[in-house]
Formats: structure tokens, C-alpha cells, sequence
């Protein structure tokens, strides 16, 4: 049996959510800047 | 090419070839050859992913797509991190608890048979075709450099990719894959430094951004929502997170790689590279594109720039009419360029007098290629393909042209080898192992995988010869994905969030979903990311509602899997 540290049903965000985060958060920055290099080549 | 070009480009294609032989030594059984021994380390897990997912048609296509269209098409992989995250959550425990070879396992265990070998038959069409266009990517650079057929080169270049796909198996494509992107990496930053060198003296890499800009190819944001737009946020962040979803928790080439992984965090922190780098990688390649059409500037540019096609048109029966137009073309380029060059550092360089500049090329540019249809009705018309490749051929030098198309074969190779692999998991695990022949040893369903792999191959390169009907190939790609994703990205979510919900209300869903995107696809302008969210949401609402209708105890519904 591989590693699975919770039930299938249940969202494992205990020890990930902060890499979760960092996904989400790294995303937003990067449109804001994206978006500055738009407005400020346009 | 020069002999030295030759040298590093062929040694490159021996070298794979090799590699993947050696790599394919102890291949026993179907499970070592389909699987390997689900022991990779999350940085090749991570490499892995993004190598069959960046091929050569994202090295050849995404900065031509830039060149033409501008840079709004990163839009389109705004919505993959996010998926990233929900995949990590929810598809990789789910994936390693159940041990299971193919993605579309889970669903016989889930719902049944039928719904397993619907979802499996969806991916084989995709895939399949998707896998043509991975073999047509690298063949027009052959046809381009060398004035070879194109028919001819699609099957010497496929005949190349089944002979190490068949005997390197899956163990030599994870492996293979972490190198190769490195070097596709290594290859785009050195095009983009020489890029970036070949500019003007005078002309800095702001003021490039400046002139892209102006001319509307700096456009990476676009906040107005139009569902017939193929790019903007929205579509990005939606269209663009459902499509991820699918590919990457659906599509058995992707899920395949991250089930190599040694255990449920080593493939988490792979898909979490993936959602971290794949955006900025996109950028700069696409940002190259946009460079290359400042350099373009200030250089002689071809009115067409597939060369192999306008060699034909110059020396056909409409060749007087073609010199005209490309001198029409030549003198509004000049036009351009020393308009630029007057009002770049006056601050007095206008978007709208740089714009028409562009409705001026683009009318001749209409017309050469109205003149190519009139001269052969078979002509490829459609040269975003060929924008960086013309580049690369004409502007760098003797050795960086073989490291550079070196580069494109290998990541083309192991993007194909990627798909015939699973292609070949997906028909002997799903569907001749499941429902064909229950009772081979191992060594037969060995051997059905590697005539699985070299049926696949044919197939792919069948398709590769219609290919250069279908325009720019990153999007083709994308738009054929998204006529299948949707719908059995739906079965998957349903299978997962929605537990009341049984195989028969699920089945027919999917199949009045797929009809649906197909209507959509023939008959709208709805944008092909938005089939996505559309074949997705039908499937889960349809099956809702059939299950109200079917509540008869245990129709078709089985528990969630342990």
C-alpha cells in the first residue's frame, strides 16, 4: 500500500496548505504583474 | 546546415535512441514496461510532467502564436496552477490508494465497465490524433530546411519515434525526459540572448517592449469578457483551470507520470513545480515571439515565412504578381522601419500610425496567400509555425542551428514517445486486458503493449499528414482537447464530489455532454476553452438529474473505493 496519510473522501490541506497557498498566492502576483506589463507598454 | 549542425543534430538523435534501448534492458513484463517501478523523486516527477506537456509545438508554435497574435495567449495557463492545487488535493491519494496502471481504472471501481471504456475510448481518439501533431511539429523543420516532402518526412520521423518508444518503454521515457528539459530550456534561453544581441545598438530590450507595446503585441492581460474571445482572463482562469484539470488528472500521458512517483508527496511536489514554473517558462517563451517581431523591425522580413511555399509561388504561374506584392510588402516595411526609427526616442511613436503599418502587411500578406491557394489549392498557408524557425535559420550560428533543432527533436520525441506509451497502457490495461483477453502471461501482454505502441505510432503518423490543415498547432492541440476533456473531466468530478450519483445517469450524461461540445464546436463562436466548463458542468448536472429517475436501489451506484 503507497503512502496516503488520510481517507480519499477527506481534503488533505493539514501539512500542504501552506504550499497550497504559496501556488495560489505566486499566481495572483504574477497576473498583477502581468497585467502591469500590459497597462504599461500599452 | 552546416556539417557541424549535422554533426550535433544527428548525434542528438543517436544518442536518444541508444539511451532508450539501454534504458529498455529487463522490460519483462507489461508492468515494467508500461509502469516502471514507481520510483521517481519529485523534481523528475515535476521535469517529467512539463516534458510531455512542453513538446516541440511549443517550442516552434508559441512564439510564432506571440509573433502574430501577441503575447495574450498566456492567458490560457492562468487557470493551471490552480488545478495544480485541486489535483493534489483530491486525484493523487485517490490515484496511489487505489493502485491502480491507468486513470480510467478508477472508474470501473467507481461506476463501471461501460463508463470505464467510454472515458478510455474518448482519450484514444484525443491522444491519438493529439500524438499526429507532435510528430508534424518536428517534420516541417525537415521539410523546411531540406525541401523534402513533408508526407515523406512525417513517416521517417514517426518510424523514428515508434522504434525508441517501442523499445524503451516507460522506464526510458521518465528518464530521458529530465535531461531533455533541461536542454530545451538551455536552448530557448541562448535563441532568446542571441535574439536579444541582434537587436539595434540603439534599440534596449525596453524599448522593444515599447514597440511590441505600441503595436499591440504586449496584450498579455485582457480583462473584458467575451465568451467568443479565445483569450482573456477568464477564459484563462476558468476554461484554462478546467482544461488543466482534465489533461493533467484525466489524460493517462500526464497521470502516468505523476503515478511514477515514489509515494503521494513525491508526485504532489511535482505537480506543485509544474504549477509553479510552467507560467513563467510560457512567458519567456512567448516573449521571444514578441522580441522577434521588434527584431523584424529592423531586419529584412519575409513576406511569407514558410520559404518552401514562397519559392513555389516564385516560380510558379503567378510569379509577377507575387514580386509585386513583395514588393508592396518590402517598401510598407521599410516604411515602418524608418517610421520607428524617427520617432522611437522622440517619444512621438503612435500605436495607431504603427497599427496600420500592420492592416497594411496583413492585406498583403492576405493576398500572397490567396495567390498560394490560386497556384496549388494544396498549399500550406499558414506559416506561424515556421516564424521562429525561419529566425533560427537565417540569423544564428553554425552550431547553436543543430543544437537548436536538436532540441526541438528531442522534445518531440519524448512528448511523442510520452503519448504513445500511454496510448498503448490505456488500449491493452483498459480495454484488451479488461475485456479481450483476461488469461495471457505476462510476456504475451508484453508483447501486445509493444504492437499496442507500433499500431499507435502508424496511426499518429497518419494524422501527421493532414496536419498542416489545421493552422497554428498549439492551438489545434488545445482545441482538440477541449472537444473530449470537458466531458470526461465531468465523469471524473462526478465519480469524486457527487456520491449518489450511479454508472447508467453518469453514461448517458456524458454522452449528451460530448454531443453538446460537439454542436458548440460546429455550430457557435463560444471559444474552445469554454467547452471545458460547458462539457464538464453537463455531465455532473445531467447525471444529477438522471439519478432522480433512476433511484431504484443499487442501479448502477457503488460505494466510493477504499
Amino acid at each position: 500500500m503507497k503512502s496516503a496519510d488520510k481517507p480519499i473522501d477527506a481534503p488533505d490541506t493539514s501539512k500542504w496548505s501552506k504550499w497550497y497557498w504559496g501556488v495560489a498566492i505566486g499566481l495572483v502576483i504574477q497576473i498583477l504583474f502581468y497585467y502591469a506589463l500590459t497597462i504599461l507598454f500599452s | 546546415m552546416s556539417a557541424i549542425d549535422w554533426i550535433v543534430l544527428l548525434g542528438t538523435l543517436v544518442f536518444i535512441s541508444v539511451y532508450g534501448i539501454y534504458k529498455s534492458r529487463g522490460n519483462k513484463d507489461m508492468e515494467g514496461y508500461l509502469l516502471g517501478n514507481n520510483s521517481m523523486p519529485w523534481y523528475a516527477v515535476g521535469f517529467s510532467i512539463m516534458a510531455t506537456q512542453a513538446s516541440a509545438i511549443t517550442f516552434l508554435s508559441a512564439p510564432g502564436q506571440a509573433f502574430t497574435d501577441g503575447m495574450r495567449f498566456l492567458q490560457f495557463y492562468f487557470g493551471l496552477p490552480l488545478a495544480m492545487i485541486i489535483l493534489c488535493i483530491t486525484v493523487v491519494p485517490i490515484y496511489h490508494r487505489l493502485r491502480i496502471y491507468t486513470a480510467y481504472e478508477y472508474l470501473e471501481q467507481r461506476f463501471d465497465l461501460k463508463t470505464r471504456s467510454l472515458a478510455a475510448l474518448l482519450f484514444l481518439i484525443q491522444r491519438g490524433i493529439a500524438a499526429g501533431l507532435t510528430i508534424y511539429a518536428p517534420a516541417i523543420i525537415l521539410s523546411t530546411l531540406l525541401g523534402w516532402n513533408i508526407y515523406l518526412t512525417n513517416i521517417f520521423i514517426g518510424g523514428l519515434v515508434i522504434l525508441y518508444t517501442v523499445l524503451g518503454g516507460t522506464r526510458a521515457v521518465s528518464y530521458t525526459q529530465l535531461g531533455q528539459m533541461t536542454v530545451i530550456l538551455s536552448g530557448m534561453a541562448i535563441a532568446a540572448f542571441l535574439l536579444i544581441r541582434l537587436l539595434p545598438g540603439d534599440v534596449s530590450l525596453s524599448d522593444a517592449f515599447m514597440i511590441a507595446g505600441k503595436a499591440g503585441k504586449m496584450n498579455i492581460v485582457e480583462l473584458s469578457f467575451d465568451p467568443s474571445d479565445r483569450y482573456n482572463i477568464w477564459s484563462g482562469l476558468i476554461g484554462g483551470m478546467f482544461l488543466a484539470l482534465s489533461y493533467f488528472g484525466t489524460d493517462q500521458s500526464q497521470v502516468a507520470r505523476y503515478l511514477s512517483g515514489k509515494s503521494v508527496t513525491q508526485s504532489r511536489f511535482g505537480l506543485i513545480m509544474n504549477g509553479l514554473v510552467k507560467i513563467p517558462m510560457q512567458f519567456f517563451i512567448l516573449l521571444t515571439g514578441t522580441i522577434l517581431y521588434v527584431f523584424y523591425i529592423f531586419q529584412p522580413q519575409p513576406v511569407f515565412h514558410n520559404r518552401v511555399e514562397t519559392d513555389k509561388l516564385r516560380t510558379g504561374a503567378y510569379s509577377a504578381q507575387f514580386l509585386q506584392l513583395e514588393d508592396q510588402f518590402n517598401n510598407n516595411h521599410s516604411a515602418r522601419e524608418n517610421y520607428v526609427k524617427a520617432t522611437l526616442h522622440s517619444g512621438e511613436l503612435s500605436s495607431e500610425k504603427l497599427r496600420s503599418f500592420e492592416k497594411t502587411n496583413a492585406v498583403i500578406r492576405a493576398d500572397v496567400k490567396s495567390l498560394m491557394t490560386k497556384n496549388n489549392s494544396a498549399s500550406d498557408t499558414n506559416d506561424t509555425n515556421y516564424i521562429f524557425l525561419d529566425f533560427v535559420i537565417r540569423y544564428l550560428p553554425t552550431g547553436i542551428i543543430g543544437l537548436l533543432i536538436a532540441v526541438i527533436f528531442s522534445a518531440s520525441m519524448s512528448s511523442t514517445s510520452s503519448e504513445l506509451n500511454a496510448l498503448a497502457s490505456t488500449s491493452v490495461v483498459d480495454i484488451y486486458k479488461r475485456s479481450i483477453n483476461k488469461k495471457g502471461n505476462p510476456r504475451h501482454y508484453l508483447g501486445v503493449s509493444r504492437i499496442a505502441t507500433i499500431i499507435w505510432g502508424a496511426v499518429a503518423i497518419l494524422v501527421a499528414m493532414f496536419a498542416n490543415k489545421l493552422g497554428s498547432l498549439i492551438e489545434a492541440v488545445n482545441i482538440l482537447g477541449s472537444l473530449f476533456y470537458g466531458t470526461i473531466l465531468g465523469i471524473f468530478l462526478t465519480g469524486f464530489y457527487i456520491k449518489n450519483v450511479g454508472a447508467n445517469a453518469v453514461f448517458a450524461a456524458a454522452l449528451v455532454a460530448e454531443t453538446v461540445v460537439v454542436i458548440c464546436y460546429v455550430s457557435t463562436t463560444i471559444s474552445f476553452l469554454w467547452y471545458n466548463v460547458i462539457g464538464c458542468v453537463l455531465v455532473a448536472l445531467i447525471s444529477i438529474v438522471l439519478q432522480q429517475f433512476l433511484k431504484k436501489a443499487g442501479n448502477g451506484t457503488r460505494p466510493l473505493p477504499a
